[in-house]
């Protein structure tokens, strides 16, 4: 059973010291800008700190214009790694013909993921080149970078804050993060973080020639465990192509005491 | 020729084994019930008449195949389930024809580890072309020139997670023999193979049991494994026989053989490095075999190519053994490419070939493209020419082919 969507608390303590230090920053220089664009993401982190383990049933739908091409149907997993990092899990229910695939990524906080991918075809498990992670997931405008990205590792980018906007009526803190790792697909994002609780309402994407590639827009929060924000819903907007993507979020199930990393393990890929 | 793979007392004891788990089990009615398969079309077109005698002139060859996947999850907080049978007809050559259990078999936690029993394959070795440390299940020999399809095995294994890898045991019962394609059918020996006539090494012949260990680690980006195997190679030597119309004919035998196999695997950004090595010592001791493989995959973005990714694939392979139909590639390089769509249709062309450094010629060349049509249902082309007409292909070298497959997935 899902818990009901929260509203969104207009306040609090932290928001309260966090946005004034923003305003005063607002005129200070490059580097107070680009300490206060990590603050906000590190506190985003902090406060989804200790979820350990979810897994949720996600639908992709793949738009072209107002007509839907077709849809995909996906079990995500993720697990929080000791030392920081995370696991993440896909495991292909539809299309028939990649039914049984799963992806695992380790993220990693200071160095390069790794990914193996499992053919049930073959009962093989490899492991792959994360090298490729801006390439089109299963054909739709998302790439494995975006979604590695939803459990994003702040030392994975450098930051500036930009100023306050409204976005999808939140007041939003905005800021630009750059990539650190190699093979990103972007040179820049614009964020919108939700000043009140601290989760992407908004994502600008440019390409590595700087010009407007995506825009994803991440609606439909809802609360679990009565601390942790997830989106119901993501639309990933190719502004090239006018193609769309969305994805649908469900039944997230948080919990899962007794899951370790030995489950988020390539050995494992075959068992579960 | 055809054996039969499955015994109806064998059948019968596992199915009893898998009723008898999973009444005890007392499922819980949160069980997870999932199924899907495929049902695949496929027609071959021969470039050249046939060369043998006895091959069907048939240029164009029709077979169909299909699997089913049915899968109990949580039976029981420790019991899981799968059954994954696979056929495959073929209109003119009943080589083809084949029936695999697969995958058939229950999976018990126990703590951490867990234990498998029934039908199973598994896939050992990190290289594309040849998986000398495949040890294991038996190659699907009449699937195709070069092939990743395994066949079933009964057995058993035991895994346990150890650090960042695991360690595993496994018997391995009921040897499965090579299948070979009949004496009507193309891709076959220059003489026909009387698997009614096999040999074993061991007095227990096919029930001999084989047994297995192996390690495996991740170590970032760096993966490893060791094992050790003892029982029948799945490689058969020939002794030359005569019918009792007095014509030549090949008799497989099988010999028994402790191999110990190394991968490994190194991941450096868009580069990947690896190697899959083994030594085989016989226990006939007539003599040792080893064989090394070694190669590289490279990975050029998109943001060389625009939304299309391609890999390039470079493998060496150097085995002992003599050069054979059955084991082709010993001193040779292999290097091909694979462009990926990255589309929502998941289009993919592969094309790759083969070189011997013992004469210095070109194997084989193949090329494979596949796209889906509309979702559930797949179309592959494929071409496959044998450019060397000597040596281990002599006996193909008239059977270059195209090929399209449709399937059907569910």
């Amino acid at each position: 059973m899902r818990p009901p969507t929260v509203k969104t608390p207009r306040f609090s303590t932290s928001l309260g010291i966090i946005a004034a230090s923003l305003l005063g920053s607002a005129l200070l220089g490059g580097s107070a800008r680009a300490a206060d664009g990590l603050q906000i993401f590190q506190e985003a982190a902090r406060r989804d700190s200790g979820y350990h383990h979810y897994r949720a049933d996600v639908t992709m739908v793949l738009k072209e214009k107002a007509a839907t091409l077709s849809s995909r149907k996906l079990e995500v997993a993720n697990l929080e790694a000791k030392g920081g990092g995370a696991r993440s899990l896909i495991i292909f229910d539809s299309p028939a013909d990649v039914k049984g695939t799963k992806v695992l990524t380790a993220s990693h906080l200071d160095s390069a993921d790794e990914q193996w991918i499992y053919l049930p075809a073959f009962s093989r498990v490899k492991q792959i080149s994360t090298a490729n992670q801006s390439a089109s997931f299963m054909g739709s405008e998302f790439s494995y970078e975006d979604l590695n990205s939803i459990n994003v590792l702040v030392s994975k980018f450098t930051y500036t804050y930009l100023r306050d906007e409204v976005a999808d009526g939140a007041p939003c803190f905005v800021v630009e993060r750059r990539p650190k790792y190699d093979n990103s697909g972007y040179v820049r994002e614009i964020v919108w973080v939700d000043k009140a609780d601290y989760v992407l309402r908004k994502v600008e994407f440019y390409d590595r020639d700087a010009k407007p590639f995506k825009i994803l827009t991440a609606t439909g929060y809802s609360k679990y465990l009565d601390k942790f924000l997830r989106a119901g819903q993501m639309t990933m907007e190719n502004l090239r192509t006018g193609k769309s993507t969305v994805l649908r979020w469900e039944q997230y199930r948080f919990g899962g005491a007794g899951v370790s990393e030995a489950d988020f393990s390539a050995s494992a890929l075959k068992r579960q | 020729m055809m054996g039969c793979p499955l015994s109806s007392g064998r059948t019968s004891r596992l199915v009893a084994l898998a009723a008898w788990l999973i009444i005890y089990a007392r499922p819980s009615v949160a069980a997870e019930i999932t199924w899907g398969g495929n049902f695949i079309g496929e027609g071959r077109y021969f470039l050249h008449g046939p060369a043998l005698l006895g091959q069907n002139p048939a240029r164009v060859q029709p077979s169909a195949s299909g699997e089913l996947k049915i899968a109990l999850k949580a039976l029981t907080p420790w019991l899981d389930c799968l059954a994954n049978p696979y056929g495959r007809f073929d209109y003119y050559d009943s080589g083809r024809r084949i029936f695999d259990p697969h995958v058939i078999k229950c999976r018990i936690q126990v703590g951490k580890g867990a234990i498998e029993i029934g039908y199973d394959v598994q896939f050992w070795g990190v290289m594309e072309f040849v998986n000398p440390a495949n040890v294991l299940n038996q190659r699907d020999l009449t699937d195709d020139l070069v092939t990743k399809r395994r066949l079933g095995a009964p057995m058993a294994s035991f895994v346990w997670p150890v650090g960042s890898g695991t360690f595993e045991a496994y018997v391995v019962e009921y040897f499965r023999p090579l299948q070979f394609p009949s004496v009507e059918g193309r891709l076959r020996p220059a003489l026909p193979v009387d698997t009614d006539a096999t040999t074993y090494e061991s007095s227990w012949r096919r029930a001999h049991p084989d047994l297995a260990l192996r390690g495996t680690a991740t170590l970032r980006a760096l993966s490893l494994a060791l094992s050790s195997f003892s029982g029948y190679s799945p490689d058969p030597d020939f002794v030359l026989g005569v019918t009792s119309a007095m014509a030549p004919i090949l008799l497989p035998s099988y010999h028994l053989q402790h191999q110990l196999g190394l991968e490994a695997q190194l991941t450096l950004g868009a580069l990947i490095l690896k190697s899959e090595d083994v030594l085989r010592l016989r226990w006939d001791g007539d003599y040792d075999t080893y064989a090394v493989g070694v190669g590289a995959e490279y990975e050029l973005g998109v943001h060389v190519w625009g939304d299309e990714t391609v890999t390039f694939l470079a493998e060496y392979h150097r085995d002992s053994r003599p050069r054979t139909l059955i084991v082709p590639f010993t001193n040779d390089a292999f290097g091909g490419a694979r462009l990926g769509f990255n589309d929502r249709r998941s289009t993919e062309i592969t094309a790759w070939t083969s070189l011997s450094f013992d004469d210095h010629k070109i194997g084989l060349v193949a090329v494979d493209a596949s796209t889906r049509i509309v979702d559930g249902l797949m179309v592959a082309l494929g071409y496959r020419q044998i450019v060397d007409s000597t040596g281990p292909f002599s006996s193909i070298a008239a059977d270059d082919y195209l090929s399209l497959r449709v399937g059907g997935y569910f």
